[in-house]
């Protein structure tokens, strides 16, 4: 076969041979400069027009200045001044702060010299590109508000005007000072990292690493989130219209999220944390969207107020697994309100397979306990379910208890005002057509005249779980005693001896859905699951030490930490798989990215600690 | 102002391998302490017993409900052992779960209650017990011997409801532990009992990293590492505990880039963490060894070749990595372990 490349340059290959060209290149113009002393004040230069830039000094340009900001260098002579003065524009040490220039003297001699950055610009740029001058000025520090007031960066409405769009800020000067505030963003996470890391004795380095932060944190005080993921986009894309327009048309799973119904609650109780209140507008959630986008680290601790296991992966790596995830998830959950992973777990996978047990409820944590105990009720007379009230019937001379949950559902028997009605109607004489209302214990307010009469269950919001809750139940302003709470939910949510699975919650699920379930041993099985069963979920209960490192350690030998968790998707490079996961700790809305060995040694280690020795990894379908 | 001295940036490791293996005479997955000597194991039963067996000897140290999972924590002082029994561990799962946590003498079967919480863990040559309270959110301290906590410590930890907080004892009257601000930065504080004051010891350069440490001396060793993959690497700092105006002074021991599992312990002059060698972050998969800093000589040494080791535990003045069933020996006595018990036939 006839090779296209020489033998040398195909062992060498292209990168080798642009670098060693790189280096000839610096080399040589290097040992140029090395001839000329800055501070040439062109004071014999004979006339403006016969200066040049001189071609190494161009080549050395061309050389150091990422591609794609190139292109805004060809719309004029001036162009490459714009672009040098934003600081796009890098010679061999970075920015570039003398110029090597060609000229005619006044005694008609050809020379060569360096000059200033300051001097180049003042003696020639500023005389023959004066517009350079003016867009300097519009964008420093003093007047970019102004300047950004009268700049309107336009959304696209399709791909074709998108590309006209690109076209456009090919050919205008200001594209490079636009770049130049987006440059000024993007470096505030390297600016605060290299803070971090100069040791304090280092101060000169310091003082101006920290006043460089505080330029680009007043530059990006005057952007919004949208310009900032625009110039974002297309300062990374000059060169590439295309890659600049799926910007836009092939949305990040954020922006995605912000704009559908079904996906809102994905970003909503994000935004609700991040923006510090619970009603969000439309435009606010695009907004949110739009920041999830371009800050990664945003993502760590929204939503903690669900309850959830934090840190939660970057928002980037976080769009990326919800692209892939399976999992019915149009609602929201509150892992540590509920307090039971077991349940939470549980209902996950009920609402899953049915939204028959989902009722709207009063609380987060009251909409999962309804779920779970009304599927319990069908499918095991509500045995796994040991949350009561209970209080003493003297007529029949017995304690009468009534399975409850902590907070109201709608239609739900279990509602905890429905249960107190039930109660009292016996105990106290509540007529029929009294109700008892559920309000939190900042909202009660005995003086009122709402609260003077009937029945009121008064709830301390915050100290509620799914299974233990304080209250006061006031019965026309009187505080009602002789009703207990039992709470003991003890339950299998995978089979633990013989004699009782089929009342463990994996098998009660299997049986009320006709589900069939196989134990997933190995990756070729988990990978021919998925591809064969794509609705289909994994489920199973494995050592979280295991499974999460990062987050649980080990102290003593054979110790584990039983977490039940759901897996939807799978990523596979070079034979290695990873799983996305939710543990029943995480964030029904935050699935992990978790390498199959470490699932594996999560569920070894929780099946050798297992009566039944049971592998606790199935696939349902 | 802070004075950080790095002492240790980019350090050659050195590299052991072919780590020995810990061994009993009954299965492991039964076994729940063994001493280094080999003289006695405490096990379990599946009937939810905990014995003590010994070469001459087989005593019942507590019973309780079939299935009944027990853990042993353990001390380098080797007076006391604390025992955490999970009546419930296949039935009851969540942030709230407490155990009962009883103490018994070293090498010992009488165990006394000690109360319903969760991370035991013992200080100060073991006369003082520190517990954790998930719900209150409260640490708990109290001598050995006593029947209630004599400090109690609330944490902020506004954001992650599974946080357990790591709990020192520098001295009788100080208590140093980790909490986590509404940022999401972990600290050190350091609780003083007489004063009754709170001091940050060290705040984390990054929210989202862990705080790992230890009392080597009169120095704390915090390890900070990534919890998710982020750009803030993985460090280990000594920082003096007295003499220490504001904790100002620490010396960094050790730097790197990448985001290392952690999961540190100090042992012998020596501190012992997971190390990530490479990262596929496509698959968020770290290949992890074992790896520990001589605090004397100050040189890094890789010790495993286990490739996907993720924990490490200290028993009885061993340092084990577990990994899928196996406990790997990395510092301790390196011959099969003896229980010196012979096969329990009634088992």
């Amino acid at each position: 076969m006839l090779s296209l490349l020489s033998p040398s340059f195909a062992q060498t290959g292209f990168y080798s041979n642009f670098k060693t060209l790189i280096e000839i290149q610096d080399d040589n113009f290097q040992k140029k400069l090395k001839n000329f002393k800055s501070g040439s004040n062109l004071n014999d230069l004979a006339d403006i027009k016969s200066l040049d830039l001189d071609e190494d000094f161009i080549g050395s340009i061309i050389f150091h200045t990422p591609s794609r900001y190139m292109s805004l260098a060809n719309i004029d002579s001036c162009s490459l001044y714009d672009l040098i003065l934003a600081g796009l524009a890098k010679g061999p040490n970075g920015e570039i702060q003398n110029f090597l220039v060609r000229y005619r003297t006044k005694g008609e001699i050809l020379k060569t010299a360096l000059i200033s950055k300051k001097t180049f610009y003042e003696e020639v740029v500023y005389k023959r590109c004066p517009n350079v001058v003016k867009f300097q000025k519009y964008f420093d520090l003093k007047n970019v508000k102004s300047t950004l007031k009268s700049l309107s960066l336009s959304f696209p409405k399709n791909e074709r005007t998108c590309q006209a769009e690109h076209e456009k800020h090919l050919n205008d000067h200001k594209t490079a000072y636009l770049c130049f505030l987006s440059d000024q963003v993007k470096s505030i996470p390297r600016l605060e990292k290299e803070i971090q890391l100069t040791p304090k004795k280092n101060y000169k380095k310091l003082t101006t690493l920290k006043r460089e932060l505080r330029v680009a944190k007043k530059y990006k005080s005057h952007l919004n989130p949208e310009a900032i993921g625009y110039l974002d986009n297309l300062c990374q894309n000059l060169d590439r219209p295309k890659l600049f327009c799926d910007g836009f048309f092939k949305q990040s799973f954020w922006k995605k999220a912000a704009e559908s119904k079904n996906l809102e609650p994905f970003i909503k109780s994000s935004c609700q944390s991040i923006l510090k209140k619970m009603n969000i507008t439309p435009s606010e959630l695009k907004s949110c969207a739009q920041k999830l986008s371009s800050q990664p680290q945003v993502c760590l601790f929204s939503g903690f107020q669900d309850g959830i296991l934090t840190p939660k992966p970057n928002c980037e790596t976080l769009g990326i697994n919800l692209k892939q995830t399976t999992l019915r998830a149009n609602y929201n959950d509150c892992p540590a309100r509920v307090a039971n992973d077991a349940v939470i777990n549980t209902a996950r996978i009920i609402n899953h397979f049915s939204s028959e047990f989902s009722k709207t409820a009063s609380s987060c944590q009251a909409q999962t306990s309804n779920t779970f105990v009304e599927f319990n009720q069908v499918a095991n007379e509500g045995r796994a379910w040991n949350v009561k009230l209970c209080y003493d019937d003297k007529l029949k001379a017995t304690e009468v208890c009534h399975p409850v949950i902590f907070g109201d559902a709608k239609d739900s028997q279990f509602s905890m005002s429905k249960v107190v009605e039930k109660i009292l109607s016996r105990t106290k004489g509540l007529s029929k057509n009294q109700v008892c209302r559920t309000v939190g214990s900042n909202d009660y307010k005995p003086s009122l005249l709402e609260f003077k009469n009937g029945c009121f269950i008064v709830v301390d919001s915050q100290s509620c779980t799914s299974t233990s809750c304080d209250y006061k139940i006031i019965f026309d302003q009187l505080e009602v005693d002789g009703i207990r709470q039992v709470s003991d939910v003890k339950f299998d949510y995978l089979p633990r001896d013989f004699s009782t699975q089929s009342f463990s919650q994996a098998k009660l699920i299997e049986k009320e859905f006709k589900l069939t379930s196989k134990p997933i041993l190995n990756t070729s099985f988990l990978k021919r699951s998925f591809e064969i069963h794509p609705e289909g979920i994994i489920h199973g209960v494995a050592c979280a030490e295991d499974l999460l490192p990062e987050f649980f350690s080990k102290k003593v030998i054979n110790q584990c930490l039983p977490i039940p968790f759901i897996v939807d998707g799978f990523k596979e490079d070079k034979g290695n798989y990873a799983v996305i996961i939710r543990t029943a700790r995480d964030s029904l809305h935050a699935p992990r990215l978790v390498p199959w060995a470490h699932l594996f040694s999560a569920l070894k280690d929780y099946q050798r600690l297992h009566p039944l020795d049971y592998w606790g990894l199935h696939v349902l379908y | 102002m802070f004075y950080i001295k790095i002492m240790i940036f980019l350090m050659m490791p050195q590299y052991i391998f072919a780590l020995p293996v810990l061994k009993g005479k009954q299965s492991l997955d039964n076994i729940r302490f063994i001493s280094q000597d080999g003289k006695f194991t405490y096990y379990q039963r599946r009937s939810g017993k905990l014995q003590i067996s010994t070469n001459y000897s087989n005593k019942e140290v507590l019973d309780g409900k079939k299935y009944t999972q027990y853990f042993i924590h353990s001390s380098p002082a080797r007076k006391r052992i604390l025992i955490e029994k999970d009546e419930a561990f296949y039935q009851e799962m969540g942030i709230h779960k407490v155990n009962k946590i009883f103490t018994a003498d070293y090498g010992q079967s009488e165990a006394k209650f000690v109360a319903n919480a969760t991370s035991p863990r013992l200080h100060r040559d073991d006369s003082y017990i520190s517990l954790f309270y998930p719900r209150e959110k409260n640490i708990g301290v109290r001598k050995a011997g006593d029947s209630k906590d004599s400090v109690l410590i609330k944490l902020r930890n506004p954001l992650n409801p599974s946080f357990s907080p790591v709990v020192l004892m520098p001295t009788p009257n100080d208590v140093l532990y980790t909490d986590i601000n509404k940022d999401g930065n972990q600290a050190f504080l350091m609780y003083s009992i007489l004063e009754n004051k709170m001091q940050t010891v060290y705040k984390a350069s990054y929210p989202g990293s862990k705080l790992e440490g230890c009392i080597v001396g009169e120095d704390l060793i915090v390890g900070e590492f990534a919890q998710v993959e982020n750009s803030s690497g993985s460090k280990i700092i000594k920082i003096p505990l007295f003499n220490n105006e504001s904790y100002q002074k620490m010396n960094i021991i050790y730097q790197n880039q990448a985001s290392d599992l952690g999961n540190m312990l100090c042992e012998h002059n020596k501190v012992f963490f997971i190390k990530t060698l490479s990262y596929n972050k496509k698959l968020n998969l770290k290949e992890t060894e074992v790896a520990s800093i001589d605090l004397g000589k100050n040189n890094l040494s890789i010790i495993s070749d286990l490739e996907y080791v993720t924990q490490l535990i200290s028993m009885d003045g061993m340092v084990l990595a577990p990994l899928r069933g196996k406990y790997y020996i990395v510092h301790g006595k390196k011959n099969v372990v003896d229980d010196g018990l012979k096969r329990d036939k009634n088992k």
